[in-house]
């Protein structure tokens, strides 16, 4: 091999060394960058279940409305979810959280807001997702807590009147059963009386009819405090709760090195095929 | 060649016609299109919601590489600005352009590749003819009624077709990037014993998935694993969604293993339904095999767009994974089939896939009513098995046969030869 050619060789192989380098390092950088520009913040993931009612207000006092548990939600999935990320949700949050900047950059984008706050729906509906986003670890999580604990705090005071109901009825049917029983007792005695003196056949009749009406009555609010028991149960009558979180998301590429490292890759790989193609162009 | 092709483009008017009464009678499309009538359109806005949705690869699963998304936020920033919604349905309510863009991209993708260098030899009649019958084929309704991506990939198919060089290598590249199958298209450049070639397009498809994810998301990798795990599943699918518009032969062998697994124990001609359902496994994973063989020997006898033309087709055939949309790209196969010796046989094979074969309905099954989207009403649904789900597969298996064979045939071994050939060979 001539020297000509030799030189000619060391210098195509110096500058495609060269032009892999950067592209190496050029790559390594905007990895890097992309760190901070797209992965910035920190993002605070907690799962809610959404309490139930119960049917309870239903014609006939509390009951079974003949619908599924499921469809007895304190607040239907998809309102809950616009509600949560409009102005007056965010903005208690924000008060809770004694930051009033906070509503600001919670505020879904439609409303002028920053969307740090996301909210989703998972499958069967019973359970809402939320995603916040802060600066720094501790206030998304601080973040995604408050608004979790807000939406408990409005549930509570959806479900709290129905509790006191459920409560209220459970009491009534207790001291009606507590009476009846009394009464029944009292009956009864006055009917065995009638019956040893055989004096008034009529008023005999009369007592059994009243103690026999006394013990249906009797029956039937035991039934009725039956089902108020149950249904004061779950899953019929459920509070709002906390099933997971709220807990700091950690993604795989959790720092710059990471997405140095990868980007650095992806640089080589540019590079390489950089110089083939020009190959092919040329 | 244009009386043929206006009996064809007649049938398509037709059946045009037919979906367009049925749907006034009845108020939702019959078959081919999905059984699932409440969800028009959505396989373009799940996209769209996920793209904007920080857990497309940890909570949704997402087998779309990262640019999919890249594409949608970018559409998103078009079409409807910086609004959140609760899910994809909301956006589906919220933007009718979005719609009317769907449609659109279906109406002008296609007519975009009928200008490539592909068509060079046709005239403007006959473009305009293929142009009709290619828009108005089931594949391509289907793909309009799910709003599938896969259409961008006609654009990127087209031009692997029509140039060569480093174009056709960046738009493989491109391709794997928006439907990872179309790695397969890496073969292409390996059976012609230029492995430099496929060198380029992992490294560029690498580079535009590590760039390309580095933009969007910092759980991307999980994509990596999503994929894995989907290719892997064999319970994805419904019966009836995979007896939508099949492609592979699979899609019989998958649904014989569902009734298998739900307890189902009829024989057919005397064999236990798992040994049929394994029967037809084999038969696909064969006819594979044997392309790749054919591709491997004759590789290097063919041209790469015949190579590419070969692989699209293996690519369909490769199992239920792929979907029927994956035969959206069998118009493009026309101008390379016309190249092939056997071309008649190859395009009777493939034209009737293209057909409204399911216009003859084999058996039909109430599955009660259902919330229409596209007649916003709640209406009763009859699911419909049609000729198309059984013919499609097997005409496409068949397709893959005989353009195996005709590689093979390159070869220049005695026993395969004319034997004019042999007698002039052996002067």
């Amino acid at each position: 091999m001539s020297a000509p050619v030799q030189s000619m060789i060391r210098k195509s192989l110096r500058w495609n060394l060269a032009l892999l380098a950067i592209a190496t390092v050029l790559g390594a950088i905007l990895g890097a960058l992309a760190f901070g520009l797209v992965f910035g913040g920190n993002e605070a993931v907690g799962i809610i279940r959404v309490g139930n009612s119960g049917g309870v207000g239903n014609s006939g006092g509390v009951g079974n409305s003949g619908g599924s548990v499921s469809g007895l939600f304190l607040e239907g999935s998809s309102v809950l979810v616009e509600r949560v990320r409009a102005g007056d949700f965010v903005s208690r949050v924000a008060k809770r959280l004694g930051d009033e900047a906070a509503a600001q950059s919670l505020l879904a984008t439609q409303y002028g807001g920053d969307g740090d706050l996301r909210v989703r729906a998972l499958r069967d509906d019973s359970q809402i997702e939320i995603r916040v986003r802060g600066e720094t670890k501790e206030q998304a999580i601080a973040r995604a807590k408050a608004t979790m604990e807000e939406l408990i705090d409005q549930h509570e005071a959806i479900l709290s009147p129905i509790l006191a109901l459920v409560n209220a009825k459970r009491e009534r049917y207790r001291s009606q059963i507590a009476a009846l029983g009394e009464l029944e007792a009292q009956l009864a005695n006055q009917t065995a009386n009638a019956s040893k003196l055989a004096t008034d056949p009529a008023l005999y009749s009369l007592l059994l009819i009243a103690r026999g009406q006394t013990r249906s009555q009797a029956i039937d609010t035991t039934e009725r405090l039956d089902q108020i028991e149950l249904l004061g149960r779950k899953p019929y009558l459920q509070h709002t709760y906390i099933v997971v979180g709220p807990a700091l998301m950690r993604p795989i590429l959790s720092s710059p090195l990471h997405t140095g490292a990868l980007g650095a890759l992806a640089g080589f790989a540019l590079g390489f095929v950089f110089i083939q193609m020009r190959k092919m162009i040329a | 060649m244009t009386r043929p092709l206006l009996g064809l483009c007649t049938l398509q008017v037709l059946a045009l016609v037919y979906y367009a009464v049925y749907f006034g009678d009845h108020g939702y499309l019959p078959a081919p299109f999905v059984y699932d009538k409440s969800d028009t359109f959505m396989d373009f806005f799940h996209v769209m919601y996920w793209a904007d949705h920080p857990g497309r690869y940890t909570d949704w699963g997402s087998i779309y590489p990262p640019i999919n998304f890249l594409f949608m936020e970018a559409l998103r920033w078009l079409f409807i600005g910086k609004v959140q919604f609760a899910d994809a349905f909301a956006i589906r309510a919220y933007s009718p352009e979005l719609q009317y863009f769907i449609v659109a991209m279906y109406l002008v993708v296609p007519a975009w590749t009928m200008t490539t260098r592909l068509w060079d030899d046709y005239s403007g009649t006959h473009k305009t003819l293929f142009y009709t019958f290619f828009a108005l084929s089931a594949p391509m309704l289907f793909g309009i009624e799910r709003g599938n991506l896969i259409v961008l990939c006609l654009i990127f198919v087209a031009i692997a077709l029509a140039s060569d060089g480093w174009r056709r290598l960046a738009v493989i590249a491109l391709l794997i990037n928006i439907k990872p199958y179309f790695a397969i298209l890496m073969l292409a450049p390996i059976v012609a014993g230029r492995w430099s070639d496929a060198i380029i397009i992992a490294s560029l498809a690498g580079a535009i998935f590590v760039l390309s994810g580095l933009l969007l998301d910092p759980n991307f990798l999980y994509f990596l694993l999503n994929l894995l795990s989907f290719s892997q599943s064999d319970a994805v699918f419904s019966g009836r969604e995979v007896l939508a518009l099949p492609s592979s032969v699979s899609a019989f062998s998958y649904v014989l293993a569902v009734a298998v697994r739900d307890g189902a124990r009829l024989g057919a001609i005397g064999l236990d339904l798992s040994v049929v359902s394994l029967s037809v496994t084999l038969i696909n994973y064969a006819a594979i095999a044997f392309a790749l063989v054919s591709l491997a020997l004759a590789g290097r006898r063919l041209t790469q767009a015949q190579v590419l033309a070969i692989l699209l087709i293996l690519i369909s055939n490769l199992g239920v994974w792929v979907g029927g949309y994956s035969m959206l790209v069998y118009p493009l196969l026309v101008p390379v089939l016309m190249t092939f010796r056997a071309r008649w046989v190859h395009l009777a094979l493939l034209v009737p896939i293209l057909l409204p074969l399911d216009l003859l309905v084999l058996s039909s099954e109430p599955l009660g009513t259902q919330n229409v989207y596209l007649s916003n009403a709640i209406m009763p649904i009859e699911y419909q098995l049609g000729l198309g789900t059984i013919l499609r597969p097997v005409l496409n298996l068949c397709l893959l046969g005989t353009l195996s064979l005709e590689a093979l045939a390159r070869i220049p071994l005695p026993f395969l030869q004319h034997p004019s050939t042999q007698k002039v060979a052996a002067q």
